[in-house]
């Protein structure tokens, strides 16, 4: 069966010919949430954009549903991937409700206006990333936090099966960062996939179903939370000021915590 | 077929384009009317004031369904100047227009309300171009032609070469800001002011040069630099109109897509946006207006700067809106002033540029002022 994202070989050098991404092999399929970790610098974010087919990589190739993304028309291509970026800059003045139904643009025609179906996708989104009540306001009165709510729903808008996220909880209070991230452990239980560029180790540890590992442009590991978050395959990369725990999680696993510790 | 449950949906889909938006001043489209019927009111007063006087209501109207060609017309003298002032008229509709809409497409790309048809080149463009069909026009080098009989056999001369450099001058600007098949934005900028600055280096020096050689000449070049509605002819209210109708028919695939430029080119891409057609579109499209505008009628600053930014005071930012309506105001705006102009003033009548110079410059300055204040980012 054909995998809905696959990456082989994937390399992106800046024009200073800085490296980016180096080689990387990456997939991701309906039902996962693959979260991708790495220190600062290691080219998370660069590797993201490869994957929407928003850069275009030096070396490889990615394959949306086996047919080549960088041959896939913007409108089909949005159709099936939604990103989520850390910010958006300057934006005037647009409601939220205005800013969530242009995730609908990808599935609208040149001379057709908001359809039935549009009006529906809105209202689905804006309730499902809790910004219902929102929706008049503008985007420049939101809090941080509200408004990263607001791009996720807008990116739920759109409708798509693979859902690309930059960094989704930085902005948000611990109880929104869970509820981030039990909207895309649902949205990839449903059948999308979810992959998701993060800091927070813990957030992986608890949500994602496979966590990549990347450092210097390289995948250094890929597998379960549980063999990728360790202090053996965390420590070359992160360094010692690590402390590592379990806690009981559902159905009587546990589950690692790591907590960045002076030590 | 709407299906009953989704109906409260249906409903709130149908009412969001008047209801996604935060409160205006006035709706677009109650803005759209009330200008399309000033426009039309303008046109009248503008067919019946010239600059000796104004002429009988009734018959200004005879003249104008004759000029349509519905109607028996006036007598030939009245008749013709009636056709005349209707050229001038539409001359300044058009180009009023052309020059509103340029900036706020420009604006739109560049995401930057102080973008206007300047910014790539096209007004020293058609300096330059204008300049040399006055040159020679004005017979540098050749005995005996003065400008006053070579410009009144040859005026479209002027037009075409300032058209050719317009376009010419754009294009040139656009061909070095893209990189392997991508217009960047902020290099657009870059290069447009550093071509400008080339230009009009070039110009000063053929001005300087030709003041000495030519006064005439010299005044002819210098003219046009500040805009020129009188005198317009048949055709030059065709070319103006054939570069806005052609820019105008961009609009449906740029206007939504510029709203979403708003976020950022990547974030319009992965929205779905094909944003290298979209900036190639609607820099064409205002290039094309603009360079058609300002090659007939000269110089007119700040109409492509002020209007779009007026509209989107009063209007809001979505370019669905902002590009109609500005396309409205602008032709309100230049004509009106024309019309008040020709009115108060009569046979001293400033230059069309002298005008806008004087009202836009301190608007500019009130744009710049109340900017200040309302940086907003996220």
């Amino acid at each position: 069966m054909v995998k809905l994202l696959e990456a082989r070989g994937l390399s992106f050098a800046y024009p200073s010919g800085l490296r980016a991404v180096d080689g990387v092999d990456f997939e991701a399929d309906r039902g996962e949430l693959v979260c991708i970790a790495g220190p600062n610098g290691a080219g998370k974010s660069t590797l993201l954009k490869l994957l929407a087919g928003l850069e275009k990589p030096s070396a490889g190739t990615v394959q949306l549903e086996g047919a080549p993304l960088a041959r896939t028309r913007a409108k089909v291509r949005a159709r099936k991937i939604a990103l989520l970026p850390q910010t958006l800059t300057a934006l005037p003045d647009v409601t939220v409700k205005r800013f969530v139904a242009y995730g609908r643009y990808a599935h609208q025609g040149v001379f057709t206006r908001a359809t039935a179906e549009d009006g529906r996708a809105v209202a689905r989104a804006l309730e499902q990333a809790d910004v219902a009540d929102l929706g008049q306001r503008l985007l420049t009165e939101l809090s941080s936090g509200q408004r990263q709510r607001a791009l996720v729903a807008r990116a739920l808008a759109q409708e798509a099966e693979l859902l690309l996220v930059d960094e989704p909880t930085n902005a948000l209070d611990p109880e929104h960062q869970i509820a981030v991230f039990e909207l895309l452990a649902r949205l990839s239980c449903e059948g999308h996939a979810a992959v998701v560029v993060t800091h927070d180790l813990n957030l992986a540890s608890q949500f994602a179903t496979r966590v990549g590992l990347v450092a210097e442009g390289r995948k250094v590991a890929d597998g379960v939370p549980g063999e990728v978050l360790v202090r053996e395959v965390l420590e070359p990369v992160y360094g010692s000021k690590l402390a590592y725990g379990e806690m009981a999680a559902d159905g009587g696993e546990s589950r690692s915590f790591i907590v960045p510790w002076r030590g | 077929m709407v299906d009953e449950a989704a109906r409260p949906y249906y409903h709130a889909a149908r009412m969001s384009e008047a209801s996604d938006g935060p409160p205006r001043l006035l709706g677009a489209g109650t803005l759209a009317i009330a200008l399309a019927a000033v426009l039309l009111v303008l046109v009248v007063l503008s067919a019946r004031t010239g600059t000796t006087g104004s002429a009988e209501l009734g018959s200004t109207l005879r003249g104008l369904i004759a000029f349509l060609g519905l109607g028996e017309p006036l007598e030939r003298t009245q008749q013709t100047i009636v056709e005349n002032r209707m050229w001038r008229t539409l001359v300044a509709a058009c180009v009023g227009a052309s020059l509103a809409y340029a900036g706020g497409l420009l604006q739109g790309v560049f995401r930057n309300g102080l973008a206007s048809p300047a910014v790539i080149g096209v007004t020293s463009g058609a300096s330059l171009g204008a300049s040399i069909a006055i040159l020679i026009i004005g017979g540098i080098g050749v005995e005996g032609q003065l400008l006053a009989r070579a410009a009144a056999n040859a005026p479209m001369l002027v037009t075409a070469c300032s058209l050719v450099g317009a376009l010419g001058v754009t294009l040139l600007v656009t061909a070095i800001a893209t990189i392997g098949g991508r217009v960047s934005v902020p290099t657009l900028l870059l290069v447009g002011v550093a071509i400008n600055v080339c230009i009009g280096g070039l110009l000063a020096g053929i001005q300087a040069w030709v003041l000495e050689y030519d006064w005439e000449v010299a005044q002819g070049i210098f003219a046009w630099t500040f805009g020129n509605l009188k005198d317009r002819s048949p055709q030059h209210a065709a070319v103006a109109f054939a570069g806005l109708a052609v820019a105008v028919s961009a609009l449906p695939f740029v206007a939504r897509e510029l709203d979403l430029f708003a976020g950022g080119e990547e974030d319009a891409e992965a929205l779905g946006v094909s944003t290298l057609r979209v900036k190639l579109l609607a820099l064409g499209a205002a290039a094309l207006a603009a360079a058609c505008a300002v090659s007939v009628a000269g110089q007119i600053a700040f109409i492509g700067l002020v209007v779009p930014h007026m509209v989107r005071i009063v209007s809001g930012s979505s370019h669905r809106s902002l590009l109609p309506i500005s396309l409205l105001a602008g032709a309100v705006f230049l004509l009106g002033t024309d019309y008040l102009n020709r009115l108060l003033l009569g046979s001293r009548a400033l230059q069309p540029g002298v005008l806008m110079s004087i009202f836009g410059g301190p608007f500019f300055l009130f744009l710049l002022i109340r900017g200040r204040k309302a940086v907003q980012a996220w």
